[in-house]
């Protein structure tokens, strides 16, 4: 039993996958068995959501058992789930409701963006030339994002555009490459031996 | 002794002023107009001229519902014109399960059930895996799921029969908010056209692959997706939300430059 | 008939944005209540998908891959075990094998070798010519930047100095396209939800809901006005 636990084991699971889905990319051969690796990988992602499920469920409950402070608002969180859950499956209408009138505005509610404005208002402090340089390219970016812009000057347009297409977008196409070259590494770490976050270790 | 507000509540009345500012042109429209970009025109263009009898792919991941979503109803109004006189077919899938309630929410508004349901469009539903799950779809869609959102199986699916893989398709659509590197890993340079709705900070992260030609056409929401709403003639909520875009992103750059006359200041009277 | 959506939104919307005043009962109600239903969401669907994706393939007599698929699935659960915890790691090493060529699959042409592809700087006219040049100039020197930005000395030293050069002009133009994602965010941040419900503020009952929200909150800080301040 104590030759299954060891750690050679899923690394090499881990090789053989990435090696056999890479090689049988480039020659065409071994397709259906291929597919059927990916569905796999669907599988195991839908089960690794539900130990999301599992884990949050467990702490609440546990903060329950034991009142640990916020006890009260996990009951909240189980009583939505629940009636949730059940409303789903035997009620559409009332399903329908929850998602309308629940789901939607809690969800987008907590998307809404005031970090930024945080951020705008303690961090675009021009200290230096370049500060400077970060400035002028957010003010024309941000007019030009929005109907005003083209109406104070069809110069912001021009401007912002023309920051957007060349400098920006050589820029980034810089990051882009170095996130391939560094996923390329990752593989060949991978077939090294190297890597080994997926087991827990750094 | 002196007093001085604290920092925390310095930001409080900040983000409070910020959400007057934004009712304001709620209640009174200002009336900005809206331009059309070159973007939009592509993104239009490209949906009109698809080849008659195509199959189009619209992959959602995430549910915005004032923003991204407004611009997939936007594309998606578009192409279901083009299935409701039969030119072209519909498959939707979903990566998340908020974007599933998107759908359920926008059914009226896209009138999905006046459509032929398996012929004229099929709903996959959620296939989970985020990039997987592309990858998946793209190589093998009848091995990545064995049936719909409703549980048909796929060989009861009329228009399944004509989708295996991405090269049975003639566009495909993702809808997200995040990084496309993704998409463009998975559903670029295959020889399909690919449009992405992705949120306005990201088109920075986008234009590498629109220069490079692995995305053909972008969507954001706000300024581009009320004059996409004005090209296609429905005005929608992008269109209302103009003016307060406008007013808000004002306000924000006023911000700035308080907040650098207020830093100079307290920096001068510290010396 | 009762407009639901036009009550809830901006209850639910106070309640939410209560964080940005001070931290409170409400705030911690909406984010549990936020997780509870993201939960059921979640559970929801994945039964759904296991249900026809992998169990009823099986019981149709379709073993193969189902059952693969299911038993891969299930050892991950076994995580939740200290004793088992070890089996869990074949179907997360299985899976990130699987993200990790897809990956690797993926990023050759989009991210790599359709990115190096450069834009003639003698075709086409001088403005057109200067923008390729700029674009071409601001990849290489921001990839100098990442790369070369140290100093080693001797013989490398000398090579690595022009490369410093190209760094330095790299980070002008990366000022700019950062500058560019900062103010794109600010265009997404005015767009973010806010404006979305301030739809529902500006017309009733959202105004009424509005108004009794901004009495609590003045008399609020009516209560608490000594503690807004620091002594200096």
């Amino acid at each position: 039993m104590s030759v299954l636990r060891r750690r050679e084991i899923p690394m090499a699971l881990y090789i053989i996958v990435m090696v056999y889905l890479i090689l049988s990319n480039y020659t065409g051969l071994g397709k259906d068995v291929a597919a059927n690796i990916r569905s796999w990988g669907i599988a195991i992602a839908t089960f690794a959501a539900l130990i999301g499920v599992i884990s949050i469920s467990y702490i609440h409950l546990l903060k329950i058992y034991r009142r640990r402070a916020g006890w009260p608002y996990s009951i909240v969180l189980f009583t939505c789930f629940i009636v949730y859950f059940v409303v789903a499956h035997v009620y559409t209408p009332g399903y329908n409701w929850i998602i309308n009138n629940l789901s939607i505005p809690l969800g987008a509610a907590f998307l809404s963006g005031f970090n930024t404005l945080g951020v705008i208002f303690r961090g675009s402090r021009v200290r230096s030339i370049w500060s400077l340089l970060i400035v002028i390219s957010v003010v024309f970016t941000a007019l030009f994002m929005a109907s005003v812009g083209p109406v104070i000057s069809p110069a912001i347009v021009s401007v912002a555009t023309w920051i957007k297409d060349y400098p920006t977008t050589g820029v980034f196409r810089a990051v882009t490459v170095g996130i391939g070259i560094g996923l390329l590494m990752l593989v060949v770490r991978a077939i090294l031996g190297m890597e080994k976050s997926y087991l827990g270790e750094m | 002794m002196a007093r001085k507000l604290k920092p925390e509540f310095e930001d409080s009345i900040v983000m409070l002023l910020f959400i007057v500012v934004a009712s304001i042109p709620m209640a009174v429209p200002i009336g900005i107009p809206v331009q059309v970009d070159a973007m939009t025109n592509k993104l239009y263009n490209i949906i009109e001229n698809l080849p008659d009898g195509g199959i189009v792919l619209y992959d959602l991941t995430i549910l915005n519902w004032f923003t991204n979503f407004q611009s997939d109803i936007a594309i998606l109004k578009q192409i279901l014109r083009r299935v409701r006189t039969g030119e072209l077919y519909l498959v939707i899938m979903n990566e998340d399960t908020g974007s599933i309630m998107g759908i359920d929410k926008a059914w009226n508004t896209l009138k999905l059930g006046d459509l032929q349901y398996g012929v004229q469009w099929v709903w996959l539903g959620l296939v989970p895996g985020a990039e997987n799950a592309e990858a998946a779809v793209a190589a093998n869609v009848w091995a990545a799921k064995e049936t719909d959102h409703y549980g048909t199986p796929l060989s009861q699916l009329p228009l399944m029969q004509r989708f295996h893989s991405i090269k049975d398709l003639v566009l495909v659509c993702t809808g997200m908010n995040t990084s496309p590197d993704p998409p463009c890993r998975q559903f670029g340079g295959k020889g399909v056209p690919l449009i992405l709705q992705n949120g306005i900070s990201t088109i920075p992260l986008m234009m590498p692959y629109v220069e490079a030609g692995v995305i053909v056409a972008y969507m954001t929401p706000g300024l581009q997706t009320a004059g996409y709403e004005k090209v296609l003639g429905e005005l929608g909520l992008a269109t209302s939300f103009a003016d307060a875009q406008s007013v808000t992103v004002l306000y924000a750059l006023l911000i700035m430059v308080l907040s650098n006359i207020m830093y100079y200041r307290r920096r001068r009277m510290k010396k | 008939m009762i407009d639901w959506e036009a009550f809830m939104f901006p209850i639910i919307t106070l309640m939410c944005w209560s964080i940005l005043y001070r931290h409170s009962p409400l705030w911690d109600i909406v984010q549990h209540a936020i997780v509870g239903l993201s939960l059921a969401l979640t559970l929801k669907f994945m039964l759904d998908f296991i249900r026809g994706n992998m169990i009823v393939p099986l019981s149709q007599g379709s073993i193969y891959p189902a059952i693969v698929g299911l038993t891969l699935g299930l050892l991950t659960w076994l995580r939740l075990a200290k004793s088992t915890r070890d089996f869990s790691y074949w179907s997360f090493a299985i899976m990130t094998g699987i993200g990790t060529a897809i990956c690797a699959i993926g990023t050759v042409g989009p991210q790599i070798l359709s990115q190096l592809q450069v834009a003639s700087w003698v075709s086409g006219d001088p403005f057109t010519n200067l923008n390729n040049f700029i674009m071409w100039l601001s990849t290489v020197g921001t990839l100098c930047y990442f790369i070369f930005t140290f100093k080693p000395g001797g013989i490398p030293g000398a090579f690595f100095k022009s490369a410093n050069a190209l760094a330095y002009v790299g980070r002008i133009f990366m000022m700019l396209a950062f500058g560019t994602t900062l103010g794109s965010l600010i265009a997404e941040m005015a767009m973010m939800g806010i404006t979305g419900y301030a739809y529902y503020y500006v017309r009733p009952p959202g105004s009424y809901i509005l108004a009794i929200g901004l009495v609590i909150l003045v008399y609020d800080i009516y209560r608490r006005r000594e503690t807004f301040f620091t002594s200096t």
